[in-house]
């Protein structure tokens, strides 16, 4: 047993002494009378001594009762688990779980943060600023936000700040909870996590049990899964046919492949077909929210269905010349979870991509296939007719002229002859690399050493051991790498992909080491990474090595039909890779990249700063990268963690266990709240009851009032004295 | 109004104070109602022709040497030829034998002394606020020797506690009365009560029977009074009791806690007197019940006298008993 009134508590201990030390007192300060007949009060006194004192001690041992009891009850006692060892003023933390599932709402439109706003309300309004209690307040919508702490005395002020919370589009954060609920001061402070522990947000707490551990003298109140069931479907991804459209002169020839979403759907009502609508827009940035779509499609769910792939394809008229920045945005129909009903990500838009071959200067085009060289096949590749060069512009360099002039402007340089390319040279390539630009190398026709491989492992610092001596192979035909970079640098080609990629043979390659595997987009059959992509250190721009050479004595590869989309690609997709817009899923950090020093959302809103270490994007919305001088460096296109509203309810018991998995020894359940939100009864959620027992007590005390009034009637024999005279006392 | 009290500097004595005019008017009535029972032995009105022999025959005895001769029977000396004297039954003179109790209980009082004097004086010429019961048996006293000297009667004074302190001899001289009112006022109020010691001295100094008055709260053990009231009763003698007792003592009406102490040193007692009430009262009461069987079955006569009433009742109750007491030993 507890009190929440410790104090009170304690001077009711004290008070009961107060009828001892008042009979004291009154024995001292008694009357004295003078008595003539003192010999029959002596008798009548030897006759009823006993009973006297058995009454006056009954009647004493009834009046520290008392007054022992109005202390108990107005201290507020707390009784059962969650007070164990608890006697001074009470420490809360409430943990507030704001992430994306809590803002599924019910029939009546009441949401499981409404629910628990309630019941923290409730908690709060247990206890008492002026016991001593203080109460901290950490959010769960990620990253995990610690809105007061350490605990405050101000009451009032967190119920306001409790009041004023909103969902987060980003999964709850139980991972980042542990570290700092291990800093929690005092060590007895009562941990209350309020959530409506639907799938979303079970998921993630199991998934952080992981090597995660909690102090386990943490003692711990979860709140009771939600009961009202929901439904929701997500917007999982949204995957455009570029991130980078070029309008060129031929048009928006990017739309012509559509954009690819993906559905999930959780709740009641997987069970049920059901038809969603699916909406694209392009919002420009700058402008008003597009209310016009571009595209629309309809998806036809089947009972049981839980994910659902659409494509949707985009009028191509959508694009306006001139406009640099723009959103695509699908939403669908509104349910349970309005946050994940939209996705959206940037696009940049571009009317031309300059490129610059750098390689040896030559008088005139090859004529006949035998004779082309890398410059040719690139060339080729890139700019299959003179035209329509499909919105890139070629340029040749001479390795050993650039310089930053020449490089200024350009969008990718595709290196053929990097033997040739200086030291300076190198420094510049990093330079454009880092600003956005796609730098890709291939290794160089006719040279059986490849000594530039430090110059270029010096400059762009990937980490990469690139062999100087390339290795002869016996048309070793390529393979497709599997969960490598080319879902997004080739998902254009992802269906035709695996077939172009069998049909090249190389006969000579360099091997490059120390690349993690996410970084090989292609791979021979033997194992050597064929084309592998990363970005430099520090730099917002793609580093790609082809580590064989366009040349038909290294590969047959400018001889195949991959060699064009592969080309085109590489290149559209690298300068989109380093230059376009960032998306990013809710709870994760924008990380500073040394440009952007500022997040304005697009549409309006509080600009926010970038932060060194990151700073937490936990709404879902598009911001604008704003430079020192306030240019616009890029999009931020920030959209909620889906898996997070998975709205299938939870159980008790998988919180529970989930909970366990932390090692906590002190876990306890709330009790379910009512139709009202009213607490219902239960020894789990006493120790944050202030009245439970209170009253009881003191209605005990009430009744213990009434018996002693009787017993001191009883006890004076007060009723004697009706009608008589009352004596005149000779006092001494 | 209310009787007075008298003034104990022992220098100016004022009958007036133990006779309140209220209590004289009270007791004219029996005045002359007694004037009619002693038939003129009493003083004052007029003089007995019998002064000092009784008008009733009793009996003869041979006559001795010194024996006066003035009681010889001549008419047996002349048939017998021998000398007898006559002697008569003495049932008129009233030989009164006041014993008042000065022991420390009878030192209480709950009466203020202004409401119990009646004449305005918020304190006695000691300091007291208070009418004790010594007060009141003083004041008893002297209305009672007043009575019997006004009667021609023989007054005595004996003043005790755990022995005679005090003493005026029987005598029915007019300066009787002040002695006795003197003897009263100056007297201290202290020690414990030896009840049956004083009864034992008090006798051995009273030869022929008289009516004893015993003003005391008689507080003291029954069977100590009873064996007195034995020995009173085998001499021959008469004995009226007063039991003095104040107001609060009958009723015992104290509310707040106290501290009790005995006026002759029973002790102290800290209690709730509301809760001693009953057990007081019964045994009070069972202590006067007993006293009075005691003295009914002696044939004497027991009155309670509250001092919170008029001495005037009391005294008329008293004269009412013991003239019925005269007629019923005279006429049988």
């Amino acid at each position: 047993m507890s009190f929440l009134h410790p104090g009170l508590f304690l001077a009711g201990l004290v008070a009961i002494g107060l009828p001892v030390l008042i009979h004291l007192l009154t024995r001292r300060r008694r009357k004295s009378v003078r008595w003539g007949a003192m010999r029959f009060l002596m008798e009548a006194y030897r006759r009823q001594r006993r009973r006297l004192r058995l009454e006056q001690f009954l009647l004493l041992l009834t009046r520290c009762a008392l007054v022992g009891l109005i202390g108990i009850g107005l201290a507020r006692p707390i009784f059962g688990a969650a007070s164990d060892g608890r006697l001074g003023s009470r420490t809360v933390v409430l943990v507030v779980d704001n992430s994306l599932g809590s803002s599924t709402v019910d029939s009546n439109g009441v949401s499981d943060l409404d629910r628990s706003k309630a019941r923290a309300a409730e908690v709060l309004s247990g206890l008492d600023a002026m016991a001593g209690d203080r109460v901290a307040l950490v959010t769960l919508g990620g990253p995990v936000r610690s809105v007061v702490m350490p605990p405050s005395g101000d009451i009032g002020s967190v119920g306001r700040l409790v009041e004023g919370l909103a969902t987060t589009d980003s999964a709850a954060d139980f991972e980042g909870l542990g570290p700092i609920l291990d800093n929690v001061s005092p060590d007895d402070a009562q941990i209350v996590v309020l959530s409506g522990w639907r799938r979303g947000s079970v998921s993630t707490l199991q998934s952080s049990q992981s090597g995660a551990s909690w102090r386990s003298d943490l003692g711990v109140l979860v709140s009771q899964p939600a009961s009202a069931s929901g439904s929701n479907i997500s917007v999982a991804s949204l995957e455009p046919p570029r991130s980078l459209l070029v309008s060129g002169g031929g048009g928006p020839a990017d739309f012509a492949n559509p954009a690819r979403v993906t559905l999930v759907r959780s709740g009641e009502g997987v069970s049920r077909a059901d038809v969603t609508r699916i909406t694209a827009f392009l919002d420009s940035v700058g402008g008003t929210t597009s209310t016009n779509s571009i595209g629309e499609v309809i998806v036809r769910w089947s009972a049981g269905q839980t994910e659902a792939i659409a494509t949707i394809a985009l009028r191509a008229d959508a694009i306006t010349t001139g406009t640099s920045y723009g959103v695509l945005r699908v939403t669908i129909d509104g349910d349970a979870v309005a946050g994940d009903n939209s996705r959206q990500v940037p696009i940049e838009l571009r009317e031309q991509l300059r490129v610059a071959i750098i390689a040896p200067g030559r008088f005139g085009q090859a004529v006949g296939v035998q004779r082309f060289g890398a410059i040719d096949w690139v060339r080729l590749a890139l700019a299959p007719s003179d035209d329509d060069e499909r919105g890139l512009r070629l340029i040749e360099i001479d390795p050993g002229a650039l310089d930053r002039p020449r490089v200024a402007g350009l969008d990718a340089a595709v290196v053929l002859r990097p033997d040739l390319v200086r030291a300076d040279g190198w420094a510049v390539l990093r330079a454009m690399a880092d600003r956005g630009g796609l730098v890709l190398v291939t290794a160089a026709a006719g040279e059986t050493v490849q000594d530039w491989t430090d110059g270029f492992e010096s400059a762009f610092e990937t980490g990469w051991t690139i062999g100087r001596e390339a290795m002869d192979l016996v048309d070793m035909p390529a393979i497709e790498e599997p969960g490598s970079r080319s879902g997004s640098v080739l998902g254009v080609l992802s269906g035709e992909l695996s077939f172009l990629v069998d049909a090249v043979h190389v006969s000579r390659v360099l091997s490059v080491s120390g690349v993690s595997d996410v970084a090989v987009v292609l791979r021979l059959l033997s194992g050597e990474p064929l084309l592998v992509m990363s970005r430099p250190a520090e730099g917002r721009g793609v580093i790609a090595v082809l580590a064989t050479a366009i040349d038909v004595d290294w590969t047959d590869l400018p001889l195949k039909p991959l060699m064009v989309p592969l080309m085109q690609e590489l290149v559209r997709q690298g300068v989109a890779q380093g230059s376009a817009g960032i998306r990013l899923t809710a709870g994760g950090l924008f990380g500073q990249d040394g440009r952007t020093q500022q997040l304005t959302p697009v549409g309006g809103g509080r600009s926010v700063r970038v932060q060194a270490e990151g700073t937490p994007m936990r709404d879902a919305g598009v911001w604008r990268g704003l430079d020192e001088a306030g240019a616009t460096v890029g999009l931020l296109a920030v959209n909620a963690d889906h898996a997070a509203g998975d709205v299938t309810l939870g159980s008790a018991d998988q919180v529970e266990s989930a909970f366990r998995g932390f090692g906590l020894d002190n876990l306890g359940m709330l009790d379910a709240t009512g139709a009202n939100g009213s607490p219902s009864d239960g020894p789990a959620n006493e120790s944050l009851r202030r009245d439970g027992w209170s009253w009881v007590i003191l209605l005990c005390a009430a009744v213990l009032a009434v018996i002693e009034m009787f017993m001191a009637r009883v006890v004076s024999h007060a009723g004697h004295m009706f009608g008589a005279d009352t004596g005149l006392g000779q006092t001494a | 109004m209310s009787e007075p009290t008298p003034k104990r500097d022992g220098e100016r004595l004022d009958a007036s104070l133990y006779l309140h005019p209220k209590t004289l008017a009270r007791l004219g009535s029996f005045e002359l109602r007694a004037k009619m029972i002693v038939e003129g032995v009493m003083s004052g009105q007029h003089r007995s022709p019998y002064q000092g022999v009784s008008v009733e025959f009793a009996q003869h005895r041979q006559y001795v040497s010194g024996d006066d001769i003035r009681h010889l029977d001549w008419k047996v000396y002349g048939r017998t030829d021998k000398l007898h004297l006559k002697q008569y039954q003495q049932e008129t003179n009233l030989d009164l034998v006041v014993m008042v109790d000065s022991s420390g209980s009878m030192d209480y009082g709950s009466r203020s002394f202004e409401d119990a004097s009646g004449m305005g004086q918020k304190h006695s010429p000691d300091g007291r606020v208070y009418w004790s019961k010594f007060d009141h048996a003083t004041a008893t006293a002297a209305a009672l020797s007043y009575i019997t000297l006004a009667q021609g009667d023989r007054v005595g004074l004996v003043v005790f506690a755990d022995e005679i302190r005090r003493m005026v001899g029987r005598s029915s001289q007019r300066g009787t009365w002040r002695q006795i009112v003197e003897a009263l006022a100056t007297q201290p109020v202290d020690r414990e009560t030896d009840f049956g010691r004083v009864v034992d001295q008090t006798l051995s100094k009273v030869s022929n029977r008289c009516l004893i008055a015993l003003v005391s709260d008689l507080f003291s053990d029954t069977d100590a009074v009873k064996a007195a009231m034995a020995r009173i009763a085998h001499r021959g003698h008469d004995l009226i009791l007063f039991q003095v007792m104040d107001g609060a003592e009958l009723a015992f009406g104290f509310e707040d806690l106290s501290r009790f102490e005995g006026l002759e040193g029973e002790g102290r007692l800290s209690v709730d007197p509301r809760a001693l009430r009953a057990g007081y009262l019964e045994a009070l009461r069972e202590h006067n019940e007993q006293i009075e069987k005691t003295a009914r079955s002696f044939g004497f006569d027991y009155e309670l006298v509250n001092t919170n009433n008029w001495l005037g009742p009391t005294l008329g109750a008293f004269v009412a008993h013991r003239n019925a007491q005269i007629k019923k030993r005279k006429y049988g």
